[in-house]
């Protein structure tokens, strides 16, 4: 009976003996997880910090435009920085960093400094500009332009919408437009928007092609006034100043505007609406940004032209890519346009598309 | 195993020091893991704004260079001299170490650039330099403008690199912050964790150590109560519990020991207690009968009853204390005298004793009990005359002492049951029992400590018995 009670105060004490291993055994599993755990977590930390996912590219390419924020721009260097992306070739916006600082004729010098392998340049006009990209010639850095084109910076090549057929298009839209509004009334004033920088020649063909398009049409020979309007752009707001002074003479105002590009429409579309002459003056704009879809579904805008923008980057670098393998390269690319209006409900009514 | 029996040996106090400094570098192990993790935290943290500082210094070589240049083109002097080329290698020597890789990353692009815009920079300080040192006016006007230009543009670069480094280092900053703060916990977890294992360990192993003494506690408390069948496990170990372990088995061993002599010392007390009551009674009668039988001058009748009354009075004698051979010795005469007179002389005695033997100690009431036994089963019933032979003889180191007798005899069966404890029942005749066989033997082998001291053997039946006792002299 003693010798039961015994063996069973021994049985008591294996079963505590097995608890306080059990709950030992637990504690140092717990502590090696939490050990194991903050060990990851820290490591993850520390990897983040040191090392990035770094990429190393072949080529170099400077992406210089006038306004890097702008919606059109930004889709013109994804198509050129996707294609690069592609082909081993770093597209950068080059030294907008800085922004305040630089303007594109410095980031031009930047760039060459640099030594970038290659520069996609936003086509515009001033001498500044202009010797930069020479300059760059000089260095042997070829430059290809888009949008506007200069032959005489040097460039190797351009890439953008034909004046010709951009100038045929918004013929055949002013057109339409004309004949709704002349139902209305006797004749319509049409005024296209250009820049006071702007190539002359490529501004006269865009012009003519226009004119020549309204006046191929036996419906509206001489009920038709077709003019220019010089949007000034030299200055912060200045291009949106400048077109709302066209409206403060009320005899000014045409029943047709035609804006040639991204910040004319959103200017002209601003002061239509600023001035509440929507109806009585119609816009005729360039590219598709959501506000400028917007103004179409509320018919302050009647057509938007726009060029595949995606595609004007891609064959820059394409293009940029071809000369320093080859040593050559087409002079000219052309991308596709479309035209977008309300009753097309955004779809896609034109294509063009030329080498 | 070895490990472990080496560790069970230990003494107590080695043990407990062994558990402490194994705690102690278990915890030091912890502490140096935690300050290896936080060391590793704040050493990154001092470093993470090293890029900045390179980048000031960067910015500052390229002042100097710019400094020296036009100090040199305004003054010619070899000092600006000196002063222009230093700068010059102590800024081509920094942006050596910047980035050359067209990178996916903008900082390292970034460096990149400054690089290339730094080595053009040079190229076009020194022609200034070289410039003004032939005196061409026009032209180091001219590179000096390029340069100066270069140098506006690497500035805003580096500035630029640098606001970037800042804001990633800060970003850097934060987390390796958040890290560290993390790492405080985890660190006070783990303290808590190993304090909370360590107190664990600590109570398992020194309950380990503790343990055999708990139960011999509780197998003393048991004897204490009289249980002296209580079970105490051996621990097998040479610390101090297992020294106290053995010692308490033996010590209950020794009681258990003591115990079963006191009660067969308790057993024959009692049966002469049972016996005292004639004899003391007998002792005095027996004093006065001899005294009339002197007076009487009977001389064989005083003898007969002195006798006698020696042999009550050896009865009534302690019997815890060893008498000597002498004294039994003398009992068995006067036992044997006592049962002639009474048996008419039937009964031969003989004794050979080697005299110096007679001091050796024995329990008392030995001898008679034998001698009593060898007359009430050995001659009393055979037809003719029955003889006792008492030998005492030296052997080695014992005293051998043997009883014979030519009566009886004994069967194995029977001689078995003497040892078993079976011996024959008191007499018949009423006579008390005296103290029997087995009582007799059970106390020699309880003084002496051996099996061997009292041995019974017979040729068989009617050929007699001797009872051997072999003492230790």
């Amino acid at each position: 009976m003693k010798q039961q009670e015994i063996l069973t105060d021994n049985d008591k004490k294996k079963t505590g003996i097995t608890a306080v291993f059990f709950i030992a055994g637990l504690s140092v599993v717990l502590a090696l997880v939490a050990l194991f755990v903050f060990r990851l977590n820290r490591d993850a930390s520390f990897d983040r910090i040191s090392e990035p996912d770094m990429k190393v590219y072949d080529r170099y390419y400077a992406f210089i435009s006038d306004s890097p924020e702008s919606s059109y721009w930004q889709e013109v260097f994804d198509g050129a920085h996707g294609e690069g992306e592609l082909t081993g070739a770093y597209v950068e916006e080059f030294a907008v960093n800085p922004a305040a600082y630089n303007t594109p004729a410095e980031r031009v010098e930047i760039a060459v400094a640099s030594g970038v392998d290659g520069i996609i340049a936003q086509g515009r006009s001033g001498t500044a500009f202009k010797k930069a990209l020479l300059m760059a010639a000089d260095e042997g850095i070829p430059v290809v332009m888009a949008g506007e084109d200069d032959t005489t910076s040097g460039r190797i090549s351009f890439v953008g919408v034909s004046k010709y057929d951009l100038g045929t298009v918004y013929g055949r839209q002013a057109a339409a437009l004309s004949k709704k509004l002349l139902s209305r009334q006797d004749r319509v004033k049409v005024t296209v928007l250009t820049s006071q920088g702007s190539d002359a020649g490529t501004r006269n063909l865009l012009m003519s092609t226009v004119r020549e398009v309204l006046l191929a049409d036996a419906d509206l020979t001489g009920r038709i006034t077709l003019d220019t309007y010089a949007v000034s752009d030299t200055g912060t707001f200045a291009a949106e100043e400048s077109i709302k002074d066209l409206f403060m003479n009320r005899e000014n105002i045409p029943d047709i505007l035609i804006a040639l590009n991204e910040e004319h429409t959103n200017s002209a579309y601003q002061a239509v609406i600023d001035y509440n002459i929507a109806g009585t003056c119609n816009i005729i704009g360039y590219y598709e940004s959501d506000s400028i879809k917007n103004a179409i579904e509320n018919e302050v805008i009647y057509s938007t032209v726009t060029a595949d923008v995606k595609q004007m980057g891609t064959y820059c670098t394409k293009a940029l890519d071809e000369y320093i393998e080859s040593g050559y390269v087409n002079e000219f690319f052309a991308v596709d346009t479309h035209v977008i209006d309300k009753e097309s409900v955004f779809g896609q009514t034109d294509t063009e598309e030329e080498e | 195993m070895k490990v472990r029996q080496y560790y069970s040996n230990l003494p107590i106090g080695r043990k407990l020091t062994l558990i402490y400094f194994m705690s102690a570098l278990f915890i030091l192990a912890v502490n140096i893991f935690v300050y290896a993790n936080v060391n590793r935290v704040v050493s990154r943290l001092d470093r993470v704004y090293i890029s900045n500082i390179n980048l000031n210094e960067l910015s500052a070589a390229l002042d100097l260079v710019q400094n020296t240049m036009k100090e040199y083109l305004d003054t010619k002097a070899t000092d600006a001299m000196d002063g222009y080329y230093k700068a010059y290698q102590e800024y081509d020597n920094q942006i050596e170490e910047l980035s050359d890789e067209i990178s996916s990353e903008e900082p390292k692009r970034m460096e990149r650039n400054i690089r290339h815009m730094s080595k053009k920079y040079l190229l076009l300080t020194n022609e200034a330099i070289e410039a003004r040192r032939g005196r061409n006016v026009e032209k180091y006007s001219r590179y000096y403008d390029e340069a100066s230009t270069l140098h506006r543009y690497i500035r805003t670069a580096v500035n630029s690199l640098n606001n970037e480094r800042f804001r990633s280092n800060s970003a850097d900053y934060s987390l390796l912050s958040v890290s560290f703060g993390y790492v405080e916990i985890v660190n006070i977890v783990v303290f808590v964790g190993i304090m909370l294992i360590n107190v664990l360990l600590m109570s398992l192993i020194v309950n380990r150590v503790t343990r055999p003494l708990a139960a011999l506690a509780n197998a003393a408390e048991h004897v204490a109560k009289g249980d002296y069948d209580v079970k105490v496990e051996r621990t097998g170990t040479l610390d101090e519990t297992g020294v106290l372990n053995e010692a308490f088995v033996g010590m209950l061993e020794g009681i258990k020991h003591g115990v079963v002599m006191e009660a067969h010392l308790k057993d024959a007390q009692l049966k002469f207690l049972q016996a005292q009551i004639n004899p003391h009674f007998l002792f005095n009668t027996l004093n006065a009968g001899a005294q009339l039988a002197m007076m009487e001058e009977a001389d064989r009748t005083y003898e007969y009853i002195q006798n006698v009354a020696d042999f009550f009075r050896y009865n009534t004698k302690k019997l815890e204390q060893p008498v000597t051979l002498a004294e039994e010795i003398r009992m068995v005469d006067t036992y044997i005298y006592i049962i002639n007179i009474r048996f008419s002389g039937e009964i031969g005695y003989d004794k050979d004793i080697d005299e110096s033997l007679l001091s050796v100690t024995l329990p008392a009431m030995i001898l008679q009990p034998l001698a009593e036994n060898a007359v009430q089963h050995g001659i009393r019933d055979i037809p003719g005359e029955g003889r006792i032979s008492l030998k005492v003889y030296r052997d080695g180191d014992y005293c051998i002492i043997s009883i014979f007798d030519n009566g009886a005899g004994m069967t194995e069966e029977e001689i078995d049951r003497v040892y078993r404890g079976k011996e024959a029942i008191p007499d018949s005749d009423g006579e008390p029992g005296g103290v029997g066989l087995h009582n007799v033997m059970g106390r020699l082998r309880l003084t002496f400590d051996n099996e061997d001291v009292f041995k019974v053997s017979s040729p068989g039946k009617g050929q007699g018995t001797t009872v051997t006792l072999k003492l230790p002299i």
